[in-house]
């Protein structure tokens, strides 16, 4: 008994900075698990690599004027048009690079605001690097800008795609919704809501 | 026993390390899951003076003020408040002495009035906006009603013409104007009125999710309708971000709140006093823009 007890007082001793140490370890973990399977959050590279292959279905557009009563005037219809142009061509980029086309970095600085730029940037919300097909099946876009005077739209859209990722076959869908207004360097997306799930 | 203590945190530091350095398990080749981005004052904080004026007809200017509220806004938390004033509140208004705050939207239209609260509460307003009893209408009716919860009946047939049963109802344009009017059937008169409008605005929040999250372009309607029927001093630009940063606002984040008042009088006209107790509200307001 006299032996003993100097030895178990050293063991209780050192038992707390085990149990520190291994939990420490563990919190670490647990949080670098977390950052891993939400990959969203981590900070990474900014320009995916365009992918070799993309083919995909034609793009189903609807758009329309928001906000007029009893329909457009002749002028107004005109403005309308000219606009539509520019919105419709904002939407097929920037869905464009977010499934593998070139230029992700040049169309997000071009046709996002600061902020949003910012945050589509600071996410890994291209395709990874070693992606070697992308097969779109189906895009989607509803469009509504506002009737008069064209300044500000609003687009929902929806993509559902299959790429080869590693020699694995990965399909998901986006659906989003994209703010946008007319500025002097044209139409950009001002804020954004993106949701990209696995089919 | 030490070389077993010693020995079980060489393991635990170990696994650990493998743990930490070890492959990602489960990590998806594309990225899944919900980005968002929204546009972002530069200090995080809005507030806007949302007036309700009591112009039966035609233009509003020397009419008073039978709604003041600020809606303040926080865009990093995502949180605000709807600070609610009572229209018979005795304060100062500036350059013309203690008065009923609803008075200062007739000496000097809105910017008296958003500078009266300025005074009042220390908070910098950035935007107002404007409506009377017509243009309130046209927009409710615009909008195709609003679904809101009433906790109890309202009955003034003689005064506002509300008949509505308490609980959960889609209020038409007219029964929408009866129901903000109602002061009398309430035991807490204009003081439960001006926190009824406050919780018409949520419910008017709601009504807005709810359309947008259906069809995005409903938000661009919104826009037209206010553009149309209201007076207010920002640019559509300004609105359109406004409006963006309101569609992601929860109905829930936002706090309702009305300035703590006593029933008074000033010679023969009946007043409110506000308490001082407002004051902590006021500076919780403006440090978070949420109550």
């Amino acid at each position: 008994m006299s032996t003993a007890a100097p030895i178990s007082r050293l063991g209780w001793r050192l038992l707390p900075a085990v149990v520190a140490g291994a939990a420490m370890v563990i919190a670490a973990s647990v949080a670098i698990q977390a950052l891993r399977s939400h990959p969203g959050l981590v900070s990474v590279g900014t320009d995916p690599a365009p992918v070799a292959a993309v083919a995909g279905q034609p793009w189903e557009m609807t758009v329309f004027p928001v906000g007029t009563r009893g329909g457009l005037s002749k002028p107004q219809r005109a403005r309308f048009k000219a606009q539509r142009t520019h919105v419709t061509k904002v939407v097929r980029k920037v869905f464009g690079v977010l499934t593998g086309s070139p230029g992700f970095e040049v169309t997000v600085k071009e046709h996002f605001s600061r902020d949003a730029a910012l945050s589509l940037m600071r996410t890994k919300a291209g395709l990874p690097e070693d992606t070697t097909r992308v097969d779109i099946r189906r895009r989607k876009a509803s469009i509504g800008i506002q009737g008069s005077p064209p300044r500000t739209a609003a687009a929902r859209v929806k993509v559902r795609a299959i790429a080869e990722v590693g020699g694995r076959e990965i399909a998901w869908s986006d659906r989003a919704t994209l703010w946008m207004e007319k500025t002097k360097r044209g139409w950009v997306v001002i804020a954004f809501d993106l949701k990209r799930d696995r089919l | 026993m030490r070389r077993a203590a010693a020995l079980l945190l060489t393991i635990a530091t170990v696994a650990g390390v493998t743990t930490l350095t070890g492959p990602p398990t489960t990590a998806a080749p594309i990225t899944i899951g919900r980005l968002h981005a929204s546009f972002q004052p530069t200090d995080g904080k809005i507030y806007i003076l949302v007036i309700g004026n009591d112009a039966r007809v035609g233009n509003p200017t020397h009419s008073r003020a039978d709604a003041i509220h600020i809606v303040g806004i926080n865009t990093k938390t995502m949180k605000g408040g709807i600070l609610n004033f009572p229209r018979d509140s005795w304060v100062n208004v500036p350059g013309y002495g203690s008065r009923k705050i609803n008075e200062a939207l007739y000496f000097g239209g809105p910017e008296l009035l958003a500078r009266t609260l300025q005074h009042m509460t220390g908070i910098e307003l950035d935007y107002w906006t404007m409506v009377g009893f017509q243009d309130f209408v046209k927009i409710i009716r615009a909008l195709g009603g609003v679904k809101i919860h009433l906790p109890s009946s309202v009955y003034d047939p003689g005064g506002s013409g509300a008949r509505l049963k308490a609980g959960t109802q889609k209020l038409w344009a007219q029964q929408s104007l009866a129901y903000l009017r109602t002061r009398k059937s309430f035991g807490g008169g204009d003081v439960t009125r001006t926190t009824n409008h406050g919780r018409f605005l949520l419910a008017l929040l709601r009504k807005l999710r709810g359309e947008i999250a259906h069809n995005p372009s409903s938000m661009l309607r919104w826009m037209t309708v206010t553009q149309r029927h209201a007076r207010y001093d920002m640019s559509a630009q300004e609105m359109f971000r406004l409006a963006v940063v309101a569609s992601q606002l929860k109905a829930k984040n936002i706090s309702n709140v009305t300035v703590p008042v006593s029933v008074g009088s000033v010679g023969a006209a009946s007043v409110v006093f506000i308490n001082g107790s407002a004051g902590s509200i006021y500076r919780r307001f403006k440090q978070n823009a949420s109550l």
